[in-house]
């Protein structure tokens, strides 16, 4: 049926057919099946584009080089940006966390010295406690003696109580450690120093080494070594 | 509307538009005539009587009995003093699918008044001017009680009103009231608008106070 | 490439009427299948969680008597015992010679049954303690902890910490019929400081739990109904 309509107005003005075998590059009409015509060129893209026809393969050799190439890039630009997108809200993300969450500064204070924080001097000095019936097989406890010594009188009525806790150096485990009485303002005066006791249990193997810590704040924290 | 351009008709006069207004005009007299502008009343939320199930959404609550009668409070010594209470008794079914605080019951329960108009019990407001009536919402149990709603059972809760004097004698049953009201509120499962969660909380209206889903009247037995 | 290839049409002719036919039928195919693409798309929204899943409980299963581990706290069911009543006893002990003496003694009576659960659990890092637990039955109901027996006599808020179990008691109050299929299921709380007592519940997304089934089979069940105590006795240290 094609071929028939394009023969009727082959005299006549050029009119597109489809199904008409492309004249430039191809050798005959007769040799075309009507599935490799049209605007498709019937030779593979691989063939035509060494060919030596300077006009057609000219423009489609310069373009048909560059399409791997301009595959790879829209492939890296598209990796690219789903990295960025990504990072933008993972950094974000690690921004807000790292303000919300500081990393811990740890003043360690070498054994039997003190160390001032929150206007106070503090001291302690840890104890592996005798067993007793009450006691868990695999824990031990520890008595820790916490000395608090207030440097001025403004320090003593802004004083609160720290939270304390039993530490492993090595693995970082950490215990819960609870006052027996914390001493209140009241209770302190500048310069003269009051004492109390801390409890913590902690396991077995680290009664001689798991260390107190005391501590205000993720950035305000002291390390009583042993 | 063409029709006016057609050859040989007259161009008819604008009629619709005098015509709607005359009716609209008519219309708003005859609503205003009739008193239909004038701000209705405010609506009563529906009376229950006592027994009667009030669906509160998270429970589905019946209202028994209320009774004054003179209890002790520490029920192991017989000699201990007696004290005067009024105690409501209640029905509660917990619709909910887990172990609810009796706490949820207690703010749902809006406003106990006497027939005086005094007000014995609202969770709601912060205690101070009136104050001189103590509640304690209750599961009775053998030994001792609980404060909360087993999931999908009905318990039968007590809620206990005890009159507090300014000298700190205790009132008899005379001060007592014959009769109190019960404002129920309705829960409802809402969203939290940060979390986007879910949690039970009383339907307000639209000036941020519990609606009043039911009223019951509860005559008060007196067994002193 | 096709660029002068096609400029073999003078435009504004038309196509051939096969040409047309073709077309047609391909943006058809391409219609539905874009139809179906966006149906898909569409109905994969129903998948979406709501806020209430999206931040629900981490669960860790664990077969009976087996230990569940959750990232803050692992824990294993150490006993279960049926009771119709408990027995409340406040002791206290002398420092001098360990004598124990009864301070005062109490009874809790029920109309269904106590289940008496007690839980061993540790901590892999961090001290934390199991505040909450449920009585999770084959149905989904959820029984919380009974509040009629003291934290005294079973010390929920004990902690849990690393190196060694520790036993926390719960106790329930249920229906002797909700038993069979039932799970014990117990939280850490939310450990964001400061940030939960400013707003309850906004941080407590994914919160670890962990659920113990009380028996193997609804024959364990029944045998643990079966074996129902008259009484059982719960000490409190003074």
């Amino acid at each position: 049926m094609s071929e028939k309509h394009g023969s009727t107005q082959e005299s006549g003005e050029p009119s597109f057919d489809a199904f008409k075998p492309v004249a430039r590059d191809t050798p005959s009409s007769g040799q075309e099946s009507i599935f490799s015509t049209g605007s498709w060129p019937a030779a593979s893209i691989a063939t035509a584009a060494p060919e030596p026809s300077p006009v057609p393969a000219g423009p489609a050799g310069r373009r048909r080089m560059p399409r791997l190439i301009r595959a790879t890039l829209l492939l890296v630009a598209a990796v690219a940006l789903v990295a960025v997108t990504v990072g933008v809200q993972w950094w974000d993300r690690s921004a807000w966390i790292a303000q919300r969450y500081p990393a811990e500064v740890v003043k360690d204070v070498p054994r039997g010295q003190s160390a001032a924080l929150h206007g106070m001097s503090w001291q302690a000095s840890l104890a592996v406690r005798a067993r007793s019936a009450g006691d868990h097989r695999d824990a031990t406890s520890l008595i820790a003696t916490v000395r608090v010594t207030p440097i001025s009188a403004k320090d003593v009525g802004g004083y609160l109580p720290p939270r304390f806790e039993a530490r492993d150096r090595g693995t970082g485990r950490r215990w819960q450690a609870l006052p027996a009485e914390t001493p209140t303002g009241s209770d302190l005066e500048p310069g003269r120093t009051t004492s109390f006791i801390v409890v913590a249990a902690v396991p077995n193997e680290l009664k001689d080494t798991a260390e107190l810590v005391l501590s205000y704040s993720s950035a305000e924290t002291l390390r009583f070594a042993r | 509307m063409s029709s006016s351009v057609l050859p040989g008709r007259r161009r008819r006069r604008p009629l619709l538009a005098p015509a709607a207004v005359l009716l609209a005009a008519t219309g708003l007299g005859t609503i205003a005539a009739l008193g239909g502008l004038v701000e209705a009343p405010p609506q009563q939320p529906p009376q229950r009587r006592v027994g009667e199930e009030i669906d509160q959404d998270l429970f589905r609550t019946k209202i028994e009995d209320a009774i004054v009668h003179a209890v002790s409070f520490d029920g192991d010594d017989p000699h201990a003093p007696r004290h005067t209470v009024l105690d409501l008794s209640l029905k509660i079914y917990n619709d909910a699918e887990v172990s609810v605080p009796l706490a949820y019951l207690e703010n749902s329960l809006l406003r106990i008044v006497s027939r005086e108009g005094e007000t014995l019990m609202s969770p709601g407001s912060a205690p101070g001017a009136g104050g001189t009536w103590l509640y304690d919402t209750t599961v009775p149990g053998e030994g001792a009680p609980s404060r909360l709603l087993p999931p999908k059972r009905t318990s039968a809760v007590t809620v206990r009103l005890r009159k507090r004097s300014a000298s700190g004698d205790e009132p008899g049953a005379g001060k007592y009231p014959d009769l109190v009201g019960v404002d129920v509120g309705v829960y409802e499962n809402h969203e939290d608008f940060l979390t986007g969660r879910h949690r039970a909380a009383l339907v307000q209206d639209d000036t941020g106070a519990p609606v009043v889903v039911a009223r019951v009247t509860v005559p008060v037995r007196k067994a002193v | 490439m096709t660029g002068p290839l096609v400029a073999e049409r003078p435009i504004g002719a038309p196509p051939a009427e096969g040409a047309r036919r073709g077309r047609f039928s391909h943006a058809l195919g391409n219609g539905v299948v874009a139809l179906a693409i966006g149906a898909a798309a569409v109905y994969a929204h129903t998948f979406a969680m709501d806020k209430d899943k999206l931040d629900a409980p981490l669960t860790s299963h664990a077969a009976a008597g087996g230990v569940a581990v959750t990232g803050r706290f692992s824990a294993r069911l150490e006993k279960v015992v049926a009771a119709r009543s408990l027995r409340l006893l406040t002791t206290s002990t002398d420092p001098e010679t360990g004598r124990v003496t009864i301070k005062k003694s109490g009874r809790v009576g029920t109309q269904d049954v106590f289940i008496v659960v007690t839980i061993g659990a540790t901590s892999p890092g961090d001290p934390t303690r199991l505040d909450d637990a449920w009585l999770r039955t084959a149905d989904g109901v959820e029984y919380a902890a009974t509040d009629r027996v003291g934290p005294a006599f079973t010390l929920p808020h004990r902690p849990v910490q690393n190196g060694w179990w520790v036993d926390v008691v719960f106790v329930f109050e249920i229906p002797p019929e909700a038993l069979a299929g039932a799970s014990i299921v117990v939280s850490a709380p939310s450990s964001n400081g400061i940030y939960d007592t400013i707003y309850p519940n906004r941080y407590n997304q994914l919160l670890p739990e962990a659920e113990l089934p009380i028996s193997a089979d609804r024959a364990a069940a029944r045998r643990l109904l079966d074996d129902v105590k008259t009484s059982w006795q719960l000490a409190a240290e003074e």
